[in-house]
C-alpha cells in the first residue's frame, strides 16, 4: 500500500470533483479549482478543452443506437472478465473506490509484494461486518474529515478529538454495530467474525449478545493460538493485542458503551483495527 | 454553442436511490424479473437504468447467484451510451484505436467507475447517463493526454509562438482587415453557416492541439480572449500566451473549420 507524503489529493481525484462540481462547464467552477488546485492547472486546462470540445449524445440517439449482437456480446464478455477479475482483487467488503487501484494494479500487471500480502490477508471476510483499506485517501485532510463524519453518524456522537490525524490514517476500519445486531444468530446471539490481520494471523471475535461480553482471540493461520494481551482502554485509547513477537494489531476504542472480555472493560464493540504497526 | 456556462448543477447526489423501486423489481419471480429487464426504454415497466445498475452493485458487493446478469444488463445499457456518445465524437475514435476499441475501453472503464464509486448512493444509482458521459470524457482527456505526452500532434508549437509574432506584425502592416475585423467575419459566417455540433467534429479531428484548445476556449468555453479583469478566465490565461498569439491560433482554426466545411 502507498503513502502519501502529502496531503494534496491527486490529480485524478480533483479532476473528478471538478467535472462533478458543475453540469456544464461553469467558469466560476474552473477558476475555483485553479485557485485551489494550481500544480494541476495545466491537467484542469486540459481537461476543460476536452469537454468543451465533446458533444453529448441526446436520450433519443442514445436509445436509437444499436449495438450488434456479436460486439454486444464481446463487450459484455469482456467487460464481465474485468469486473470479475476485479472482484477477486478486491476483498470482500473493502471500500468499493479501492477497486479502481487495484483494477490498476492488475491491468499493469504490477502489485507490490506488500499489496499482494495484503490482499492475501483480509479475504475473503464475513459480511456482516465491513472493512474499508482507505490508508491514502485517510492520509488527506479532506478524506479525514469525511472519515470523521462517517464514524460520527455511526455512532450518533462526536468522535473523540484526540484521534491524531495519524491514528485516524488507519490500515483497517472494522466496525460491528446495528447491523452486527440484525444478524446475529437468532438460536445463539453469538456473533462470530474472523477477522484476517496478515497474512499468517488472523483474530477471532465473539460477541454474545446475551451477556454483553465479547471474546477476542487471536490466533495463527493454521488455528495455534496466540497471546493476547487486552488492556483497559477508555474513549480515544488505543488497545494492543500482542502476541509473543510483538505487536498484533491495535484497536481504538470509539464508543463509550461498557462490556467486557478477558476481564478487561470495553466499550461499544466498535473498533478501529491499525493491524500492524 | 452546446455548454452554457453558468448553470450549476445539483449536488453530486441529488435523489435518493430508487430502493421502492428495487424491492418492487425484487419481489417478482425470476422469469418475471428477465422479462422486465428486456422492456425497451419509454415503455411501461421499464427498468430505470439507477434501478438495474443499485441491483448489479448489490448482487456484485453480495454476491449473488444472479450477479453476471444484472452486470450484463448493466453493460449492455453502458455500451449504448458509450456507443452513442463516440459516434458524436469522431476524434475519440481516431485517438482511441477505431470505434470499437473506443467502445470496449470505455465501457470497462465506466463499469470499473461505477463500481469503484463510494457514495452511497454512487453517482451511477442517481444520474446513469450523467455518470457515463463524465466516465466518457474523463477517458476522452486520458487519450488526448496520452496524445500530447507521445508527440502524435501535428502542431509545430515550439515555433508557432515565434511565427505567430512575426506573421501578426505582417498582418496589421500588410493595411488588409484587422484581425478583429476578420475575425468577427469570420465568426459570423461561420455561426450562420454551419452547425456546430458538426464543427466539433471538426475540431477533435483536424485540428492542431493548440488551435483546438484556443478555438473551444473562445467558442465553446465563450471566453474572452484577453480582460483587464485579472480574475477572468480568457483564452490567454488558459493558454498561457500572448493576446496575438490566441488570435492567431483562433483564426487559423476558424479558416481550417470553414475550408473543411467548404470542401
Amino acid at each position: 500500500m502507498t503513502i502519501r507524503s502529502n496531503d494534496r489529493p491527486s490529480v485524478e481525484e480533483v479532476l473528478r470533483d471538478y467535472s462533478s462540481a458543475s453540469h456544464t462547464f461553469d467558469p466560476a467552477a474552473l477558476n475555483d479549482f485553479l485557485h485551489r488546485y494550481p500544480e494541476y492547472s495545466e491537467s484542469l486546462v486540459a481537461y476543460t478543452s476536452v469537454w468543451l470540445m465533446s458533444a453529448r449524445a441526446t436520450s433519443e440517439e442514445i436509445q436509437a443506437e444499436e449495438v450488434p449482437a456479436a460486439e454486444m456480446l464481446s463487450i459484455q464478455s469482456k467487460a464481465l472478465a474485468l469486473l470479475h477479475q476485479v472482484k477477486q482483487q478486491t476483498p470482500v467488503g473493502t471500500a468499493p473506490n479501492e477497486a479502481l487501484s487495484h483494477f490498476d494494479s492488475v491491468q499493469s500487471g504490477k502489485r507490490s509484494t506488500e499489496e499482494t500480502t495484503r490482499l492475501e490477508a483480509v479475504s475473503p471476510m464475513s459480511p456482516v461486518f465491513e472493512v474499508i483499506e482507505s490508508l491514502k485517501r485517510t492520509t488527506t485532510d479532506a478524506s479525514r474529515s469525511r472519515l470523521r463524519a462517517w464514524l460520527e453518524s455511526l455512532l450518533g456522537r462526536d468522535v473523540p478529538t484526540d484521534v491524531s490525524p495519524k491514528q485516524m490514517a488507519f490500515r483497517r476500519l472494522i466496525y460491528v454495530t446495528e447491523p452486527i445486531h440484525a444478524a446475529a444468530r437468532a438460536s445463539t446471539d453469538v456473533i462470530h467474525v474472523n477477522l484476517v490481520v496478515s497474512k499468517d494471523e488472523r483474530v477471532e471475535i465473539n460477541w454474545d449478545k446475551v451477556s454483553g461480553s465479547v471474546d477476542i482471540r487471536p490466533m495463527r493461520r493454521d488455528g495455534s493460538p496466540l497471546l493476547l494481551c487486552v488492556v483497559d482502554a477508555d474513549i480515544g485509547e488505543p488497545v494492543e493485542l500482542v502476541d509473543e513477537s510483538g505487536h498484533l494489531a491495535r484497536m481504538l476504542i470509539i464508543t463509550d458503551q461498557s462490556f467486557t472480555a478477558h476481564g478487561a472493560k470495553f466499550k461499544n464493540p466498535v473498533f478501529v483495527l491499525f493491524g500492524k504497526q | 454553442m452546446a455548454d452554457s456556462p453558468g448553470e450549476r448543477a445539483a449536488p453530486r447526489q441529488p435523489a435518493a436511490r430508487r430502493d421502492g423501486e428495487i424491492a418492487a423489481f425484487l419481489g417478482l419471480g425470476e422469469a418475471d424479473r428477465k422479462h422486465r429487464l428486456r422492456i425497451l426504454y419509454g415503455k411501461t415497466q421499464h427498468v430505470a437504468d439507477e434501478v438495474v445498475c443499485s441491483l448489479m452493485l448489490q448482487a456484485w458487493r453480495e454476491d449473488w447467484r444472479d450477479a453476471d446478469a444484472y452486470s450484463a444488463e448493466v453493460i449492455r445499457r453502458v455500451a449504448k451510451h458509450v456507443r452513442a456518445h463516440a459516434r458524436k465524437n469522431p476524434g475519440w475514435s481516431q485517438l482511441g484505436g477505431g470505434l470499437k476499441a473506443v467502445v470496449d475501453d470505455f465501457c470497462g472503464a465506466v463499469l470499473i467507475a461505477m463500481v469503484g464509486d463510494s457514495a452511497d448512493p454512487c453517482y451511477a444509482e442517481v444520474a446513469f447517463g450523467d455518470f457515463v458521459y463524465r466516465r466518457c470524457l474523463d477517458c476522452a482527456d486520458k487519450l488526448y493526454a496520452l496524445k500530447h505526452s507521445g508527440g502524435i500532434s501535428l502542431d509545430d508549437e515550439e515555433s508557432t509562438e515565434a511565427q505567430v509574432q512575426q506573421a501578426s506584425t505582417s498582418d496589421l502592416s500588410s493595411g488588409q482587415r484587422s484581425p478583429e475585423q476578420l475575425l468577427i467575419e469570420l465568426e459570423e459566417e461561420l455561426l450562420q453557416s454551419f452547425q456546430l455540433e458538426k464543427i466539433k467534429g471538426l475540431v477533435q479531428t483536424d485540428l492542431p492541439e493548440l488551435q483546438r484548445n484556443a478555438f473551444s476556449f473562445r467558442y465553446y468555453g465563450l471566453m474572452k480572449i484577453e480582460s483587464k479583469n485579472p480574475s477572468e478566465l480568457t483564452v490567454v490565461r488558459m493558454m498561457g500566451c500572448t493576446e496575438k498569439t490566441a488570435s492567431k491560433y483562433i483564426r487559423q482554426a476558424l479558416a481550417t473549420i470553414i475550408e473543411r466545411l467548404k470542401s
